[in-house]
């Protein structure tokens, strides 16, 4: 079974920069300039609520997030719907590259004039979908060849560390990846082509 | 990853059998509207009482603040309502009856929340949860979930009866004459789904109270309220309740009147129907502005609506349901989860101090205490609702409630675990003290997702509540209690008639642009259940309110005598001079110089009204001809799938129910109380519409009414696919039948068609 929704996040490396007003704007930006690619519908602003949600860029089929989950500020790209493929692997890339492309674009949002970086060391994958992928050993133990295979491909080695995040059945599977290496934005999604094709 | 089939599948057996058959009739006219065989009018109204609403920006278009863009959704051409496009994300609003909430309930609604929605649960004015950005599509799996741990949605939108609310401190409180909970309870039972609810031309507000002087459940202000009273009988305490009817905010806002003074409590549930078919009745149906119950109530007068509400007692059928609940009050109570044992003598740091005075309400039950979660906006992420259903199941159990100030309190919490609680609340971001006081500001969603928003009520709010919370240590203590209520348009969804000081957003031509605006509104009583309402003493740039806020609570600081309350300081004050006072800040500078004021809080898009849309408040002015046929149809289609998947007894059952709703549908035009009893149903539509002929047509006569009546008299025992196949088209025919006979019949009543 695929799971049907699935996030994908790097973290800020840099927290102490984080404004999070000053998001609004840019994400207003990206639906006025059409600057990634869904049907964008609007932005939503929960920087009120602690640890949370944070700000919100929400599309038909994705939502893009200055997310503030666990006191780590990270873009997270989350697909709900219209899935370009239909494999577990396909779609662990894809919501990986589409956060890639998020980070990219924040980093070089000229609002920002180069603050905010993104650590590539690092990614958070969770799956909200208790049904299909329920947060227990079996689910993980069924992930992990897929997520080993394309850590290796994506960080060009096998020394990647993949566990899981929390073992409480109520919250969502969600799965940290690290790496030793850290490649730069541009070497990750280029690998991720590499991977794709 | 498993292979769990579906929701479904998984919840068969833990959800009763009333809900899953809601659901899934639902999930059938949904596949009817999509094939566009069922009006979107009736879809609408049909989502709307499963709590499925619309949300800003449905209708494809939005205003990105440079020009209005198209929202080109993958279903551009299907709509789940008018102008309200099938695939654009709506809000599922969620019933907590009085609030109550387990612990289950929290976690289970947290799942959702992070599944479904945005990871945010936001707790309403009505002691609902709501969640946003929620497709259409993943509604039945969200309710069915909801449902296998007893929470429904049934009517929680649309032209019904709302949930149920009730004072957060019913059962533990110092003031109340008894505890209303369980009454609140069962009127919610008993009226959920009732069939004396189905036609009304607008919503309808119950709230119980069990004390009068408090805000308890502010009954003042709603459609119907009690108030708990005990009077001494022959020497015994009896319990009843004062009604209050007519009440209720909107753009006009009325104080309820007094019905009937002490109702015995085995007359409370009859006299709430007999007012909902008075009001059924009666009531606007056509102009939605003026359909509310307190439009009726003013019109009639009181007097007469009395003496309508008797007179529809006395002819009620009984129903055993009236007196039932009363059997099991002695056993209602809820049971706290540690023993009682007392703060003193432990050691406090200062903001636990703080917290403690403001968030921490002694119980009447010596040892324990309630404590309010003050939620920034009324709102909580799902990682933090998890967290709090595990301080819950710590520290309380399943004592949990939502409050109408969008807040969540603990009940029953030992007094001694009050400085550990604390702790635990503020590691995960719960523990903002200052719950009932001016930092705890009640907004309404506004222009974040409402369509009818003018302002953003939630923007303001947020920016109020992060300059007053940074100031509060030298807030002046005449103000620490006064009460900021924030509406984002006129209809008073933030309840700002009933604050202090209440704001409602609309808008201002200034130097060729549209300008964000706010009236401010004085001098409303929250207290004495919505006591009095506030008047607006003029509007202001959305983007000075947090000065007028400075420049009104300082000169009240400055200027009140002894002992004079904030409603009382206004009311002296004056208009006029009030008026006066807003005056410097009413003025708004160029553009050029400062663009900050064409725009909105929290949003840098220049301020446009051009995305409002047409709200769903209202419900849709659906008849309730069209309404119950729609179950009708509903059913027919799951005969239809029945059959294509070769379960011809399923086939033949779905086709005869459905024959048997459609029959209903135009009984209960004539005969409301005719029940579900297919014998009674068959009964009345053969002598009401076959042997009047009112159901023959010109060409088929009586020939569909045949089908329902030999189906009906014969069941078949063992269907085949032939004669299933016939029922499924039989019973087809005779909906359309029945959909021409109503459209005759309504023709005929309006003197265009005749008969």
């Amino acid at each position: 079974m695929l799971a049907e929704r699935i996030s994908a996040k790097f973290i800020v490396t840099n927290p102490d920069v984080i404004d999070l007003p000053a998001i609004i704007p840019i994400f207003h930006r990206w639906i006025q300039e059409h600057a990634v690619d869904d049907v964008l519908i609007d932005v939503v602003d929960y920087k009120h609520v602690p640890q949370g949600p944070g700000i919100l860029l929400v599309g038909h089929n994705g939502v893009y997030s200055l997310d503030m989950a666990n006191g780590q500020p990270g873009l997270r790209y989350r697909q709900n719907r219209g899935w370009p493929v239909d494999t577990t692997a396909g779609r662990l890339r894809h919501v990986i590259h589409k956060a890639l492309e998020g980070a990219q674009l924040l980093e070089l949002s000229p609002e920002l004039s180069g603050a905010v970086s993104f650590g590539t060391s690092e990614i958070e994958l969770s799956f909200f979908d208790r049904l299909n992928a329920p947060n227990d050993p079996t689910s993980f133990s069924i992930l992990k060849p897929e997520l080993e295979r394309i850590s290796q491909l994506l960080y060009e080695t096998a020394d990647v560390e993949i566990k899981l995040s929390s073992s409480d059945p109520r919250r969502p599977l969600t799965v940290n990846i690290s790496s030793p290496t850290a490649p730069t934005l541009p070497q990750l999604l280029g690998n991720l082509i590499v991977v794709a094709g | 990853m498993s292979d769990t089939g579906s929701w479904k599948e998984k919840l068969e057996h833990q959800i009763p059998v009333d809900m899953t058959r809601d659901i899934d009739v639902f999930e059938g006219q949904m596949s009817l509207r999509q094939r566009g065989k069922l009006d979107e009018k009736v879809f609408a109204e049909t989502r709307l009482r499963l709590g499925i609403y619309g949300q800003r920006y449905d209708n494809g278009q939005r205003h990105d603040g440079l020009k209005t863009q198209e929202i080109i959704y993958p279903a551009a051409n299907s709509f789940k309502g008018p102008d309200t496009l099938w695939d654009a994300p709506g809000m599922q609003r969620i019933k907590i009856p009085f609030g109550g909430l387990t612990a289950e309930q929290l976690e289970i609604l947290a799942q959702l929340a992070n599944e479904y929605s945005n990871g945010l649960l936001h707790v309403t004015t009505r002691q609902d949860f709501q969640f946003h950005f929620v497709h259409i599509e993943d509604t039945p799996d969200l309710m069915r979930r909801l449902a296998a741990v007893g929470i429904t949605t049934k009517e929680a939108c649309g032209n019904s009866v709302r949930n149920i609310s009730a004072c957060p401190l019913a059962g533990v409180c110092h003031t109340e004459s008894f505890d209303v909970s369980p009454y609140a309870d069962a009127l919610t039972q008993f009226l959920l789904g009732h069939d004396d609810v189905q036609d009304f031309g607008r919503k309808v507000k119950i709230a119980f109270s069990g004390c009068a002087h408090e805000a308890c459940g502010l009954v003042k202000m709603h459609d119907l309220g009690f108030l708990a009273q005990v009077k001494s009988i022959a020497g015994e305490w009896v319990r009843g309740f004062d009604v209050y009817v007519g009440g209720g905010l909107g753009t006009i806002p009325h104080q309820a009147k007094l019905l009937a003074e002490f109702v015995a409590e085995e007359e409370i549930l009859p006299l709430a129907q007999s007012v909902a078919r008075v009001f059924a009745r009666l009531g606007e149906k056509r102009n939605r502005n003026r359909a509310r119950l307190k439009f009726l109530v003013a019109k009639l007068g009181i007097e007469e609506f009395r003496r309508l509400v008797r007179e529809e007692r006395e002819q009620l059928p009984y129903d055993a349901r009236w007196t039932a609940y009363l059997n099991d009050l002695p056993q209602y109570r809820e049971t706290a989860l540690k023993p009682a044992v007392n703060l003193n003598g432990r050691s406090q740091e200062p903001d636990f101090r703080a917290w403690l005075e403001t968030n921490v309400y002694r119980q009447r039950q010596p040892g324990y205490a309630t404590v309010t979660i003050n939620l920034p906006l009324g709102d909580l992420s799902s990682a933090q609702a998890f967290d709090l259903a595990g301080i819950a199941r710590q520290y309380v159990g399943d004592n949990l409630r939502t409050t109408v100030e969008q807040n969540i309190v603990l009940r029953w919490v030992s007094e001694a675990d009050l400085p550990a609680l604390y702790k635990a609340l503020k590691d995960v971001g719960l523990g903002d003290a200052g719950a009932g006081t001016i930092v705890d500001i009640t907004s309404c969603p506004g222009t974040d997702t409402c369509k009818l928003g003018i302002a953003a009520s939630r923007g303001l709010a947020g920016e109020l509540r992060t300059q007053l919370a940074a100031q509060n240590v030298i807030l002046p203590e005449a103000i620490k209690d006064l009460r900021i209520k924030i509406s984002g348009c006129f209809n008073s969804c933030g309840q700002h008639h009933v604050a202090d000081i209440g704001f409602f957003g609309n808008s201002r031509r200034r130097n060729n642009h549209t300008v964000p605006h706010f009236q401010v509104v004085l001098g409303g009583k929250w207290q004495e259940n919505a006591g009095a309402y506030g008047l607006a003493v003029g509007a202001v740039p959305s983007r000075v309110v947090p000065e007028v806020l400075n420049a009104i609570t300082n000169r009240y600081v400055d200027e009140r005598e002894p002992g004079e309350n904030f409603q009382d300081w206004t009311t002296r004050l004056g208009k006029k001079e009030i008026r006066n006072m807003l005056i410097p800040f009413t003025s708004v500078p160029a553009y050029e110089v400062n663009p900050t004021f064409y725009s909105d809080w929290g949003d840098p898009r220049e301020f446009s009204i051009g995305d409002i849309g047409v709200g769903e408040c209202a419900g849709e002015i659906v008849s309730l001809f069209a309404f119950e046929i729609a179950k009708a149809e509903g059913e027919a289609f799951d005969a239809l799938l029945a059959l294509e998947e070769g379960d011809f007894i399923q086939a033949d059952q779905s086709a005869y129910q459905a024959m048997i709703l459609a029959a209903r549908a135009l009984v209960r035009n004539q005969f409301l109380d005719v029940g579900d009893d297919a014998d009674d149903i068959v009964a009345e539509f053969r002598r009401r519409y076959f042997d009047t002929q009112l159901f023959f047509d010109r060409y088929a006569k009586g020939k569909f009414a045949q089908y329902l009546f030999e189906r009906h008299e014969q069941p078949i025992h063992n269907p085949d696919a032939d004669s299933a196949q016939q029922l499924v088209e039989e019973a087809n025919l005779f909906i359309e039948a029945c959909h021409a006979c109503d459209a005759r019949l309504a023709g005929a009543q309006a003197g265009g068609v005749a008969i």
